[in-house]
């Protein structure tokens, strides 16, 4: 896995270049790891909870599913390169520009600002 | 030129020309009134259906399949694997597509309101509102759209080409039709007997300043949330306005961290049900 020198902080390109991956849990695959921690309620009661670092089996698969829990973060094994992050992010932002025009209003810019410090899913 | 007062006749008469919604959506979103509705009352209007059958059965044998056990052939054994939530989902996208399937533009019109309903459902996690009505309105939110082409196709279209200019297709639509398809649509909803709070959210959805209810502020913002992020997407989707009422009362920052996460999962929810 991929992360930049120890003891630096992350950039925020380098922050969302790195971030988990969310997957619907029908494409969830044995052996990929839990990025965040995965909690099912029903009635306001928590029914089942798996750790951020398990990592998924084929039974857990079958558990998220009839628990309803229709997505889960895992730990992105295999990020896009610096460079690639870096061309999909200009590609990203273009497109929010047409989106959100050359001069949104405050209320559309709150929203714009934090697409834009999300950046493009990486991967 | 419809109006206010003409409308719910127009609609009735309209009503019995448009594909006939499913009874079995219909008698679902009944139910939901009722939290303690039946699993057994809920897989037997399932298992009527073959769509939503085999949508249920795909997802229970998935299950299956992990364990190496054989496929299941009865819906309503499958149903109870995956859980009454998932089966209401299922019911009510299965619902919708095939309402508006061989109607023109029904694709996109069925794909932007999957992204409506997954965004509210989302959202909904986020701010504590209930889930199955956030995800069921937003895939109805647009139901008026449909009656607009049915009215005149042409007409329609030429509204929804003019408002990609000014972000404002309801002003396009009552210019041309004398109401536009937040009112019809929620005349449609009355028709059908929809609960009054989703009648309300359909009917205000595209208001800036109202906000008349948690329900029709999570579709409001959901609308904007799929439009900024794309989905579908298309050279039209724009944001140009967000009702800053409906995310106080939703109590919703954009700034929060774990709006990140919230983005990201609409995406990958998105991407999949419209692969598959």
């Amino acid at each position: 896995m991929e992360s930049e020198m120890p003891g630096e902080p992350l950039s925020s390109q380098a922050t969302a270049r790195l971030r988990p991956l969310w997957r619907p849990t029908l494409e969830l695959q044995a052996g990929m790891v839990i990025a965040k921690t995965v909690t099912a309620s029903s009635g306001g009661y928590a029914t089942m909870t798996l750790s951020a670092g398990g990592t998924i089996e084929d039974a857990t698969i079958a558990q998220l599913i009839v628990k309803g829990v229709e997505c889960v973060a895992v730990v992105n094994t295999a990020p896009p390169s610096e460079a690639d992050y870096a061309l999909a992010t200009d590609h990203y932002q273009t497109r929010l520009q047409h989106i959100f025009g050359a001069t949104p209003n405050p209320h559309c810019q709150a929203l714009l600002d934090a697409l834009l410090r999300r950046g493009p899913v990486p991967c | 030129m419809l109006n206010t007062a003409t409308l719910p006749s127009a609609v009735a008469r309209l009503a019995k020309s448009l594909p006939s919604f499913p009874a079995i959506v219909i008698q679902l979103l009944d139910m939901l009134r009722d939290e303690s509705a039946s699993f057994e009352v809920l897989t037997h209007l399932a298992r009527n259906d073959p769509v939503i059958s085999a949508n249920i059965l795909a997802q229970a044998n998935h299950i299956r399949r992990i364990h190496s056990q054989s496929d299941l052939c009865d819906a309503a054994v499958a149903a109870s694997i995956i859980g009454i939530n998932r089966v209401r989902r299922i019911v009510v996208a299965a619902g919708m597509n095939h309402f508006v399937s061989n109607v023109p533009g029904g694709a996109f019109l069925f794909h932007h309101s999957l992204a409506v309903a997954i965004a509210a459902q989302e959202l909904s996690v986020f701010s504590g509102q209930s889930q199955d009505l956030s995800y069921i309105t937003g895939m109805l939110h647009d139901v008026g759209q449909l009656c607009l082409r049915m009215l005149d196709a042409q007409a329609f279209e030429k509204a929804y080409r003019d408002s990609a200019l000014d972000d404002n297709l309801v002003q396009h639509e009552a210019a041309v039709f004398g109401v536009d398809h937040c009112q019809i649509g929620a005349q449609l909803a009355r028709h059908w007997s929809l609960p009054d709070e989703i009648c309300s959210a359909i009917l205000n959805h595209h208001s800036e300043e109202n906000m008349t209810c948690q329900l029709q502020a999570c579709i409001c913002v959901s609308e904007t949330l799929a439009r900024a992020l794309d989905l579908p997407p298309s050279p039209k989707n724009r944001v140009t306005i967000v009702n800053h009422h409906a995310l106080i009362g939703l109590e919703l920052e954009w700034s929060d961290p774990g709006m990140v996460d919230v983005f990201d999962r609409c995406v990958a929810r998105f991407h999949h049900a419209t692969q598959h």
